[in-house]
């Protein structure tokens, strides 16, 4: 189980840096969500989506710290820019770079939708659940971000 | 996946460039070390999952 979990953790990481935009905090977060997850141990139902289930604790935690700091936690400088405060070992390849400066871009809602679904390769019926939205929504926002997201990295599409 | 595909769960296709570019940016996160302290969560997270119902 714990190298199960140790899994998770890349996919943590990417799912963190989206919703926090800076890596330190990004970090901080993947460890709150880990020490939230064994507080609620008892929530989660074996034999069911392990990342999921961390994925939504860490959703939840991120606003919940958003509405108590009552600071914006989305926006902000882009990950070009962040790239001298990054720690040793996180450089990033051209392609990720461009690619990260153009999730940046997009709403909040494009962002989460399409690293859940179209980077971590989750099912339109776990992002929707992950989300709290339905499944409409979540095709809608994917596909929009899908648009944009190509429009930036082929731009003579 | 294809345990996924088996239950008709759907996934969409994104292309193979914009698919490309966020493997990318997943493999990226998955080539940086995992810390002490991560490491020591997730052993207390295993821990606590496999405790059994009191």
């Amino acid at each position: 189980m714990k190298n199960e979990i140790l899994e998770q953790i890349p996919a943590l990481r990417a799912y963190s840096r989206v919703l926090c935009r800076r890596v330190p905090d990004a970090e901080d977060l993947v460890q709150e969500t880990l020490l939230r997850a064994i507080e609620y141990a008892d929530s989660f139902r074996p034999g069911t989506n392990l990342r999921a289930w961390l994925f939504t604790i860490m959703r939840n935690r991120f606003y919940t710290n958003c509405r108590k700091s009552a600071r914006e936690q989305t926006g902000g400088t882009d990950c070009v820019s962040e790239q001298s405060r990054a720690q040793a070992g996180q450089e990033w390849h051209m392609q990720a770079c461009e690619m990260h400066a153009a999730l940046r871009d997009l709403p909040p809602h494009y962002r989460e939708a399409i690293l859940l679904v179209g980077a971590l390769g989750e099912s339109y019926l776990e992002a929707a659940r992950i989300l709290n939205c339905d499944i409409g929504t979540i095709k809608s926002r994917v596909n929009r971000a899908r648009q944009m997201l190509r429009k930036v990295l082929e731009p003579e599409f | 996946m294809s345990h996924l595909m088996q239950k008709n769960i759907e996934i969409p296709e994104l292309g193979p460039e914009l698919e490309k570019a966020l493997s990318e940016l997943i493999e990226q996160t998955g080539r940086e070390p995992i810390s002490a302290r991560l490491r020591e969560l997730a052993a207390c997270l295993a821990a606590a999952l496999e405790r059994p119902e009191a």
